[in-house]
């Protein structure tokens, strides 16, 4: 598992290579990256800004509860870099299936790992 | 014997001082005494290729760099870099930073607050900028024989080629990034800037510097590999001029490529934080 964040930490590094490195902190004192978690939502909200993006997800909890959740990813560019065209592939109100690393602190927030865009599954951060 | 260890040591000094630049990675042998892990690491990385010369016979250093990095006192993601350790090992992060400024000891309390404090402590978590020389090398460089333009994502150097004397009010300046001024020493090009202010950090690891700082950097290129020294002199707060060297490869040789404009630096995380001293 130290393999994932160390991916995790090369390709924040290499988003941020002709990017704003900015505000950058080290990922594990935010979230778990030991843990995988499968997630459904509605897409309300996405800032698309340096040094990481935060995508805001509407998704029901097994009481039926809607909640939002704040999901951190990575930066822009590394977005793009993965294939993910954002005026193409997002849209505002569109359900998705994704993967997080979960926060440590409890809150409704996490490093998303795993987007599903049009069926196909990507991989934002190395295995 | 002694005569030995005396004409072994002279020669090191020799390749490393007398030159004053980044020792030839063929002529690299291992120094006499190691003064710690990775000397030495810089020079043996081993270029390709041919170094491509402008108009002028100097080295052309145009292109797009990055990576590289093996020097693990230079960089947070050296080869013992933090990513192997665990939150709590705070000491254990820094364990790699074998290259480090000596401060004054009445200082010493004040950097142990900024560099072990809370992430929140670091001028760069707020999006502010980074300066000079924790940017480090840049990652695009375009270079003519009057002028080198610098661009680090986001942040832009222009450094005057032309032979212009530095103007003495350029030190009354606070600026993250100083006035630069270049010149060639050989192949090597050197940039020596002044007048900054004292709010940047000259690295993560919470050093900071007056705003008497002068930083002289030295870029020299030797086929795909571009090296990399910066020394801090900054007699208000340090014993000494500190040094740190590094180096970075040619990355995208498509002519076609292009630099975009960067995405707004927006702090969000600052809240959710788990591990407020967990640094990086």
């Amino acid at each position: 598992m130290k393999l994932v964040l160390k991916a995790v930490l090369c390709t924040v590094l290499a988003a941020s290579a002709l990017g704003a490195a900015s505000a950058h902190h080290a990922i594990n004192a935010q979230f778990d990256v030991t843990k995988l978690v499968p997630k459904e939502g509605v897409l309300t909200r996405l800032d698309n800004v340096n040094p990481h993006a935060y995508w805001h997800f509407d998704v029901k909890g097994p009481d039926g509860q809607m909640t939002n959740w704040n999901i951190e990813s990575v930066a822009p560019n590394a977005l793009r870099a993965a294939g993910i065209s954002m005026k193409q592939d997002i849209r505002i109100g569109q359900t998705y299936k994704f993967q997080i690393a979960p926060s440590r602190n409890g809150t409704n927030t996490g490093l998303l790992l795993v987007l599903e865009v049009n069926g196909k599954a990507i991989r934002l951060v190395a295995e | 014997m002694k005569r030995s260890i005396l004409v072994a040591a002279c020669t090191v000094l020799c390749i490393t001082a007398a030159s004053g630049q980044t020792p030839k990675a063929e002529d690299w042998k291992p120094p006499a005494k190691r003064s710690s892990p990775t000397q030495g690491l810089i020079a043996q990385m081993i270029p390709n290729g041919e170094t491509p010369r402008m108009a002028d016979g100097r080295p052309d250093l145009t292109g797009f760099w990055g990576g590289g990095n093996v020097n693990a006192p230079y960089t947070t993601f050296g080869s013992r870099g933090l990513q192997y350790f665990e939150p709590d090992q705070a000491a254990m992060q820094r364990g790699n930073n074998w290259s480090r400024p000596i401060y004054k000891p009445e200082l010493w309390e004040k950097v142990y607050d900024t560099d072990y404090g809370p992430v929140v402590g670091d001028p760069a978590f707020h999006c502010a900028a980074r300066g000079v020389p924790r940017l480090g090398a840049a990652n695009h460089i375009v270079a003519t024989p009057k002028e080198v333009v610098l661009n680090y994502g986001g942040e832009t150097r222009y450094i005057p080629l032309d032979g212009r004397k530095r103007d003495p009010q350029d030190s009354d300046y606070e600026f993250n990034n100083g006035w630069a001024l270049g010149h060639w020493d050989g192949d090597a090009l050197v940039i020596e800037s002044t007048g900054f202010n004292d709010t940047t950090w000259m690295q993560w690891t919470g050093y900071f510097h007056s705003n008497k700082m002068e930083v002289s950097e030295r870029y020299w290129r030797k086929g795909d590999l571009l090296y990399y020294t910066f020394t801090v002199n900054d007699p208000e707060v340090l014993q000494q001029p500190w040094t740190s060297e590094t180096y970075v490869k040619r990355q995208n040789r498509n002519p076609a490529a292009r630099v975009g404009e960067s995405a707004p630096c927006i702090e969000n995380d600052k809240d959710n934080i788990a591990d407020p001293y967990f640094r990086g």
